[in-house]
């Protein structure tokens, strides 16, 4: 462990001079990822590692700082590379090349759960700059979620196969799968196609049908049952649905044992692998999240569950507020200063250079009854104290100046 | 004299977050915060005071002035949030056109013709043929085209019901999908928050006696 921490300690030192902007997102998915053993220790291993290529990279296992579990320094020997290139193709904020870097990942670790590689893979798009891209962030976050999902896919076919061929095929973009599958078995072309419909087409969909015919049935009424909250869209789309979910367990349970020896595609339990259903359903979990964060802003809902109920209140909260404008600038045209302030000059100047020192100190203006009594010419000379206005209005108000706001209401 | 309570102001809504319980949500860097940023009610109070300054001491008819007040608090609203939202950018197209007829509607003629062409057609009529330069048209035809009335998307799941009372309050939600209209509403809440802050600020500063 000595050697641990005198390699982090010199690494650290030497990241930070640099300003090396990789090492927070080295340790932000090491502190997520900790409950998960495997995980840790890679993790632990990157974080001592912030410098992408350290000299301690190419120590033999028996120095591999620590670690002590040959498996994992044997897996982390082989495959540090890939994993800190994914590492590394994660932190730059390139969000496009994000997903083909997570996919070269992902074949170096075929012993990770998907969940831990999502997790790792929402971490640095976690980190965004804020709101403002909102929207993008829930556009990347759900295209790496149905990503994510055609990977569980592909990752699970690949350990109930254990085909070098398909492993091959997860390389690749999800189009090129359907090629090397489909010089496969008999049934194997079915299971990629139907785990990422949004990219590809259906090649083999017509040989799929003759595969189905015994269990088209059983498959329809699952379907029947578990897509009842879709749209009537489906509907017309079901006849074809059925015939691609060839394998039996898609829209069954994970317990359920698999009636036929397909592929078996790790969908979400209960839940179709339709093209259109998974639309439908990534478009739902928009729609929760952001109802989530509606629920958030509308004071007073957390306790309401439920989207009707819960517009309602939405929609009440913007009246109440727009009522609440519309109020407020009746005051507003009533209260008038009427004094000369040369507003659009101070805020332009002062108020933008000069934010942060305005906001954090607070000073008493020694004569501002004097100020108040006449109007300043120069913004600079007031700019330097800042006064409590509370006191001030309160002193002024009692003041005989303080007769200019009042005659201005009366006017 | 004015300045200690535009700065408190700022200080109100801006910058004494951080004793706020709010910060936390706002430090986690979630896209979700629960107000709006400094930066937006600092632009929001700049031009909101600059419209009030302008209302003030421009003129004088008592009874028109809340509804310039009112539209004046919108248009900084809009003005602050920038054109990167849809909502926004409708009520900036709203302004805009509303500018325009009235800008036109100075010259007799000109207020003769928009008056019959309000009558005639909708209720977005741009500035007419004479009165209007090339270029107010162009934009005023884009804003009736983007004013008209575009076809509901009612093909989607859940919400039939309550979600055209939302399209109606938040501007420029008549086109929208149900998804994205939820985004926009969540971001027009906040500013709206804000606006309602700082207009509150201001009356409670004005009128303290």
């Amino acid at each position: 462990m000595e050697t641990n921490e005198k390699n982090a300690n010199d690494l650290e030192e030497k990241n930070q001079p640099s300003g090396h902007s990789q090492q927070p997102s080295f340790h932000g998915p090491g502190f997520s990822l900790s409950p998960e053993p495997q995980m840790d220790s890679s993790s632990s291993a990157l974080a001592a590692m912030g410098n992408p290529f350290p000299p301690g990279l190419w120590n033999p296992p028996g120095q591999n700082f620590g670690l002590g579990e040959t498996n994992t320094n044997a897996m982390l020997n082989g495959h540090q590379f890939s994993s800190f290139l994914g590492m590394l193709s994660a932190a730059t904020p390139a969000y496009p090349g994000a997903p083909s870097g997570f996919m070269d990942c992902g074949t170096g670790f075929p012993g990770l759960s998907a969940n831990s590689l999502g997790a790792m893979m929402d971490h640095p798009f976690s980190r965004n700059p804020p709101m403002g891209s909102f929207q993008n962030d829930i556009e990347t976050s759900r295209e790496m979620n149905v990503d994510e999902g055609c990977k569980d896919a592909l990752l699970t076919g690949d350990r109930q196969q254990g085909d070098t061929e398909s492993s091959h095929g997860v390389d690749a973009s999800s189009k090129d799968l359907s090629k090397p599958e489909c010089s496969g078995g008999a049934g194997q072309d079915e299971g990629p196609s139907v785990s990422c419909p949004k990219k590809r087409k259906r090649p083999s969909q017509d040989r799929g049908v003759k595969h189905v015919q015994e269990g088209s049935q059983q498959l329809a009424t699952l379907a029947a049952k578990q897509e009842k909250d879709d749209d009537d869209k489906d509907e017309p789309k079901r006849p074809i649905g059925t015939s691609r979910k060839s394998n039996g367990k898609q829209t069954e349970d994970k317990s359920d044992a698999p009636k036929e020896d397909y592929i078996h595609i790790r969908a979400r339990s209960g839940q179709a692998t339709n093209s259109h259903s998974l639309a439908e359903r990534v478009r739902r979990e928009k729609i929760s999240e952001r109802m989530k964060f509606l629920q958030d802003l509308v004071p007073g809902c957390s306790k309401v569950i439920g989207k009707a109920v819960m517009l309602d209140e939405i929609i009440n909260y913007v009246q109440s507020l727009q009522r609440q404008v519309e109020f407020l600038s009746m005051k507003l045209s009533a209260v008038n200063p009427a004094l000369d302030f040369n507003i659009e000059r101070i805020l332009s100047k002062d108020l933008f250079q000069s934010q942060g020192t305005a906001s954090s100190t607070f000073g008493f203006l020694p004569d501002i009854g004097h100020q108040f009594l006449h109007p300043p010419k120069h913004s600079q000379a007031a700019l330097h104290s800042i006064v409590n206005p509370a006191d001030a209005f309160g002193r002024v108000t009692n003041a005989p100046v303080g007769c200019t706001f009042k005659e201005a209401t009366h006017q | 004299e004015d300045f200690p309570w535009t700065c408190r102001l700022m200080d109100g809504k801006g910058a004494t977050e951080s004793s706020n319980p709010n910060r936390v949500v706002e430090s986690v860097p979630s896209a979700a915060v629960a107000s709006a940023s400094a930066p937006t009610k600092r632009m929001l109070a700049f031009h909101f005071l600059r419209a009030l300054s302008r209302i003030h001491g421009a003129a004088g008819p008592a009874r028109r002035r809340t509804r310039t007040i009112r539209r004046a608090a919108y248009s900084s609203m809009a003005r602050a949030t920038g054109p990167r939202r849809a909502w926004s950018r409708a009520l900036l197209l709203q302004a805009q056109a509303r500018a325009r007829r009235s800008r036109a509607e100075t010259s007799r003629r000109a207020a003769v013709l928009v008056r019959r062409r309000v009558v005639a057609g909708p209720a977005a009529a741009p500035a007419p043929a004479r009165a209007a330069p090339v270029g107010g048209q162009a934009s005023a035809a884009a804003a009736r085209a983007a004013l008209a009335p575009p076809p509901p998307p009612a093909r989607q799941a859940g919400e039939p019901a309550r979600s055209d009372a939302l399209r109606r309050l938040v501007p420029g939600g008549a086109g929208m999908e149900y998804c994205s209209l939820l985004e926009e509403t969540a971001d027009y809440v906040r500013c709206l928050r804000a606006q309602v802050q700082l207009m509150q600020g201001l009356a409670d500063l004005f009128s303290c006696q």
